[in-house]
């Protein structure tokens, strides 16, 4: 399968189209998007190949592999920082973006136009002055809910695509929140979120949170969770040594998040792995990202890693997604 | 949606200082008691100002607006034509500002003062005490707030009309808020430039640049 990566930095997208090997950039004359401008989130979708949004402090941009360019999606966020993208899983025209301060805005339309929803996100933070949207996902099993994490206000679930918000940090030791995953099993449904303060664990669909010990992680900062794309019951997450750190580590459950373990990776990582990109297209394949550039790529669904030898600037977000057939 | 992203310097009474990102989506004018909706697409905090030919009236204000630590305050400024009402100015916010909570219960003792310096030299000003104006628990309450809140994406603009300077010529203003029980101060200048003032006696054409000699195939 030939397949695209992405990295999102704060020297705009950069592509590989050898598996990761080399990245580079659309040609600022051409490509449509600022060689220098900030970029923060990428966002594929399985019924659009050939695309992909950018969110960045210029506004959202989408790339198509048929001109190879980036056009502008006019939108409100112009004067924000688009920091996070997510599609409907069942409507790509159906857009949702988080930015910095802490909004949600949200397109039916693919993107012509858009509706700044009701969040009623905290506007102010004293340690990082202003909240941001750090992650954003639709219920994989209702596709009209929609969970969000704030840096620093906590999980928020709308379910009615946004039209209103309820807010869910009971037993969150800290409102510092990065990412979700979401396990839907016979037994019902368990949500893991990643914050400041470590791993946390809903049995009732967020209503209350209670903390989850990870011995084996030496620190609590708990950035990106993800699942295998095949829900074989594989989970990464990366821990950091802080923000963006010095260090790091990736660890990986194989029964559900019920234990974790430590991934080897090839090199030290330079600072908190701050992506891990998955795609159903392949649930072996798996990129992460650490915040200060490295790029480590797995081709065995997390077993084993290896590291690219091209190290980009600051990495927000890395992505991968299979060309068009 | 439209909005303005107002991103004040906070500072505290022992001088720190945060700067969050606010997005403002309301904005109005309050004299006395009328509080009057302004487009948001008139409100700034740039250092300048094109204005139109022809006589101005600039009105000292104090502005609030809603922040999740509390609602701070700034000092700002109406600017319009002579005869026009309020809802029809430019709206100018200082980007410095205090916390209310830290002032309100001294406030009669705040002076808002302006300063009109024109080209020459020549400069004016005027000063209100606080006290004249709309108290700022009054003015939380006119817009939707209540004592020491307003709710979020709210900014609002307590006038002192009886302190409005009428000007023709270009000049610069600057606005203070002066809080004396404190000993501090916080001001904001606004250059008013008037739209047939033109920098540059010969205004040349745009160029392009050349750009790079030689070959710029892999460049990214």
């Amino acid at each position: 399968m030939k397949y695209t990566g992405f990295a999102a930095t704060m020297q705009s997208v950069w592509f590989s189209e050898d598996e990761g090997k080399n990245w580079n950039r659309l040609l600022t004359p051409t490509g449509g998007l600022y060689n220098e401008a900030r970029c923060w989130a990428v966002a594929t979708h399985a019924k659009r190949p050939g695309e992909l949004l950018a969110g960045t402090d210029q506004g959202l941009y989408r790339w198509t592999r048929a001109y190879n360019r980036f056009d502008y999606i006019p939108s409100p966020m112009d004067e924000l920082q688009v920091m996070q993208i997510a599609q409907a899983p069942d409507d790509p025209d159906c857009i949702v973006c988080g930015t910095r301060p802490g909004e949600i805005f949200i397109s039916e339309d693919n993107g012509s136009t858009w509706t700044r929803s009701n969040l009623n996100a905290a506007v102010e933070c004293w340690f990082i002055n202003t909240s941001r949207i750090t992650s954003i996902h639709f219920d994989p099993l209702d596709s009209d809910t929609i969970w969000i994490t704030i840096e620093i206000d906590g999980v928020f679930r709308s379910q009615d695509r946004g039209k209103s918000w309820v807010r869910l940090v009971d037993g969150l030791i800290d409102c510092d929140t990065h990412d979700l995953v979401f396990i839907d099993g016979e037994n019902g449904r368990t949500v893991l979120c990643s914050t400041e303060a470590g791993l946390h664990k809903s049995l009732n669909n967020g209503q209350t949170w209670t903390h989850v010990p990870i011995p084996v992680a030496p620190w609590p900062y708990f950035r990106s969770i993800k699942s295998r794309a095949d829900e074989n019951g594989v989970l990464l997450a990366s821990v950091g040594d802080k923000p963006s750190g010095e260090t790091g580590i990736l660890l990986i459950s194989r029964d559900y998040g019920e234990s974790w373990e430590k991934v080897p990776v090839p090199e030290p990582v330079n600072s908190t792995i701050w992506s891990i990109a998955t795609n159903a297209a392949d649930p072996n394949l798996i990129f992460i990202a650490t915040i200060f550039g490295q790029i480590f790529r797995s081709r065995d669904g997390a077993e084993s890693w290896e590291k690219m030898d091209r190290e980009l600037g600051e990495i927000r977000m890395i992505a991968w997604a299979p060309e068009a057939t | 949606m439209t909005s303005f992203l107002y991103k004040p310097h906070v500072v505290g009474p022992k001088n720190n200082i945060t700067t969050p990102d606010i997005v403002i989506d309301r904005v109005s004018v309050l004299v006395d008691t009328d509080p009057y909706r302004v487009p948001i697409q008139r409100l700034s905090s740039s250092a300048e100002l094109q204005t139109v030919k022809g006589e101005l009236m600039i009105t000292p204000t104090y502005v609030l607006a809603a922040a999740g630590a509390g609602v701070v305050i700034a000092p700002g400024a109406l600017v319009r034509g002579a005869d026009h009402p309020a809802n029809t100015a430019d709206l100018i916010v200082a980007r410095m500002a205090w916390r209310l909570k830290n002032l309100v219960a001294h406030f009669s003792s705040v002076e808002l003062t302006a300063t009109i310096d024109y080209a020459k030299g020549e400069a004016k000003s005027d000063r209100v005490s606080a006290s004249g104006l709309t108290r700022p628990e009054e003015a939380l309450k006119y817009s939707g707030g209540n004592n020491d809140d307003l709710p979020r994406g709210i900014m609002v603009f307590c006038a002192a009309p009886q302190s409005s300077f009428t000007m023709i010529a270009s000049a610069s203003v600057t606005i203070q808020l002066e809080d004396k029980q404190l000993g501090r101060s916080l001001s904001h200048r606004t250059d008013l430039v008037s739209v047939t003032y033109d920098r540059w006696d010969e205004r040349p054409l745009p160029r392009y640049a050349v750009g790079p000699v030689g070959e710029v195939e892999h460049y990214v």
